[in-house]
């Protein structure tokens, strides 16, 4: 990271406690990889552009991090918009984090969830590959739509790199591990796999930040990030015509709600 | 053993690949699917990747991601067993790199006692193609392996000036059939024993006095325990046995199953063995590394990379290995 940056994690680590930095790095082959830092002597220079930056903070859902306590983490804007939504969700009870946003010869640092709000207000980030793809997908009839799922979804071998590297997919106990009753089949064949995706687009409806780590880290290359999107925009259409008031589309009930799959 | 050699032209090395498909042949081999390469049955030539990596290994032929063991039926007090029968006869795989077939190598040792893969091993017909230049992340001369030479393959297909040279054994014969008047003796640099090997087999062994290392926490870190490294790995062999069905009628399964996941040990009473991350890193760093040199008297990473490339966090199994007996 730049020389600023290095200098403030020297000092956080000195002064204020901090004991490990996730911050990032490109490995030989030219990967984005995480750099943990643990001591001062482990603190590198290098240079990520911002937006080839990825989004580790599914690492503060591994029990070996959250014991460090005090936590710096080197992030974008995705990273900010899921401390928010992780903040907004109660998860980071315990954790003490420094956020370093790297600009272009400085840096920003947050730690409050106010700080955050008033960095993601400032900001928009677009989305316009996805929104391409989405709509490209939206024209299609509703068999064309079912081959294009069909065909993309089969390479899926469930590895579940998708769900491990995602910061909202923090349960300690995923519904594809159920088996009594078995929600999901376990077996990677189309049903399987279908079922699983369908459950986890679900399940992060209003809550994913678009970071997109699901569709990078997938080895399979399947497009989540246009089941996310496309969930996304029906959330904002059904509850909010504010983009910026969706907090938690599943959370969102009023007792006087009248629904008829609550029985 | 590699015994003949013939010389194709780019032509003729496509012109026979279509006649096997022709033929009736089932031709499997590196092909784009939604931008994946990864091995499948292809129907022309020119569907085929010759210059890349796959992203999943050629395992996946003889030990697809799930597959039907038996299907069960039952019919008023009676119940009937169907095992299924899907021999890989006819089938020939095109493509394979030398750690591919280092990768059926290990596999048929694993598998000594199951009749039913073993046969599926034995039955195929492999086609190589040596590698010229590494792929990223590819150690396979660091574990001893040629990566310009395999003798556990029925062809081998080196490129040459103008062309390839084909070298192969009998098998190979059958699928080639070529005028007599074309065959010469196989000329090949056979691999020098390499003894600096055996060394290095030796030193890995050293991981075993490594188990209680403080340093197994911080090669684990990077680690989000899921099964990407698994599933791409040509040796990874651990599957999961799933039912399906109802009262009357279903089906075993056999699935990928993963070290890397927390679920892979957890027991029904709650208790997990490998509780973290810490844990599972290191039994898939020691399996591949010690444990198989017992089990089966040798290493069972064959410096593939493919598990590098497909990590969320690239680790590198080799250099962590490396890092532990620093
Ligand atoms: S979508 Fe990709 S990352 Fe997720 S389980 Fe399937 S293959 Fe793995
Ligand atoms: S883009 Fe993917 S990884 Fe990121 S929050 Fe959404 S679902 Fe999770
Ligand atoms: S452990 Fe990794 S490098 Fe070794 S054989 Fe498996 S996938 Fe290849
Ligand atoms: S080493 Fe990488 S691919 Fe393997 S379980 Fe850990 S995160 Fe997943």
């Amino acid at each position: 990271m730049n020389q600023k940056i290095n200098q403030h994690i020297a000092y956080l680590m000195k002064e204020k406690g901090v004991n490990l930095i996730i911050s990032q790095a490109k490995d030989s082959n030219g990967f984005v990889i995480p750099h943990f830092i643990l001591s001062e002597n482990d603190i590198i220079s290098s240079v990520i552009a911002i937006n080839e930056m990825r989004n580790f903070f599914a690492y503060l859902n591994k029990q070996e991090i959250k014991s460090f306590k005090s936590i710096g983490i080197v992030c974008n804007y995705f990273g900010v918009k899921t401390f928010f939504q992780l903040k907004f969700e109660n998860q980071l009870k315990d954790l003490e984090l420094f956020l370093l946003i790297p600009t272009d010869d400085d840096f920003i640092e947050i730690t409050s969830e106010k700080q955050a709000e008033d960095y993601l207000s400032g900001l928009k980030q677009s989305t316009i590959l996805v929104d391409e793809e989405l709509e490209n997908v939206k024209k299609m009839s509703m068999e064309e739509r079912w081959n294009y799922w069909m065909k993309t979804l089969e390479l899926c071998t469930k590895c579940y790199a998708c769900r491990a590297a995602c910061p909202m997919c923090y349960c300690s106990s995923c519904t594809t591990e159920c088996n009594i009753p078995q929600w999901i089949p376990v077996p990677a064949s189309l049903h399987g796999i279908f079922e699983w995706h369908v459950m986890r687009a679900m399940h992060l409806a209003g809550r994913c930040t678009e970071c997109d780590e699901c569709v990078k880290v997938c080895p399979a290359n399947i497009p989540l990030n246009i089941l996310n999107k496309g969930l996304h925009n029906k959330i904002s259409e059904a509850f909010s015509s504010d983009d910026s008031s969706i907090k938690y589309a599943l959370n969102f009930f009023q007792p006087d709600e009248k629904v008829d799959f609550i029985k | 053993m590699l015994n003949k050699q013939i010389h194709y032209s780019n032509q003729q090395l496509q012109s026979w690949v279509d006649g096997l498909i022709y033929k009736g042949k089932t031709v499997i081999g590196p092909v784009k699917k939604n931008g994946v390469t990864c091995f499948s049955e292809i129907k022309n030539f020119n569907e085929l990747i010759l210059n890349e990596r796959t992203v999943y290994s050629a395992k996946e032929v003889v030990l697809p991601k799930y597959d039907i063991l038996f299907k069960f039926a039952k019919e008023k007090d009676k119940v009937f067993i169907s095992k299924n029968e899907n021999s890989l006869n006819n089938v020939i795989v095109i493509g394979l790199r030398p750690c591919d077939n280092e990768g059926f190598d290990y596999l048929r040792l694993f598998f000594k006692s199951d009749p039913d893969i073993l046969q599926k091993l034995n039955t195929f017909i492999s086609v190589t193609i040596a590698c010229e230049k590494k792929f990223d992340g590819c150690f396979c001369e660091e574990l001893g392996i040629d990566k310009n030479y395999s003798n556990k393959t029925d062809v081998l297909i080196k490129t040459s000036e103008n062309g390839y040279d084909i070298y192969f054994n009998d098998r190979g014969n059958e699928i080639l059939s070529p005028q007599a008047s074309d065959v010469k003796p196989a000329e090949i640099k056979k691999p020098v024993p390499n003894v600096s090997i055996d060394n290095k087999v030796a030193y890995l062994k050293k991981l075993s006095e490594q188990y209680n290392s403080e340093k197994w926490k911080i090669v684990s870190m990077g680690c989000l325990g899921c099964g990407s490294c698994a599933f791409v790995c040509p040796t990874c062999t651990c599957f999961d046995v799933q039912d399906e069905g109802n009262t009357q009628n279903g089906q075993r399964l056999i699935c990928w199953d993963a070290c890397g996941m927390g679920l892979f040990t957890k027991h029904a009473s709650g208790h997990n063995p490998r509780p973290s991350q810490v844990e599972r890193r290191r039994h898939r760093i020691m399996h591949k590394f010690v444990y198989t040199q017992d089990t089966e008297g040798k290493i069972s990473c064959v410096g593939c990379g493919r598990c590098i490339a497909a990590c969320p966090a690239h680790l590198n199994i080799y250099n962590q290995a490396l890092q532990i007996l620093q």
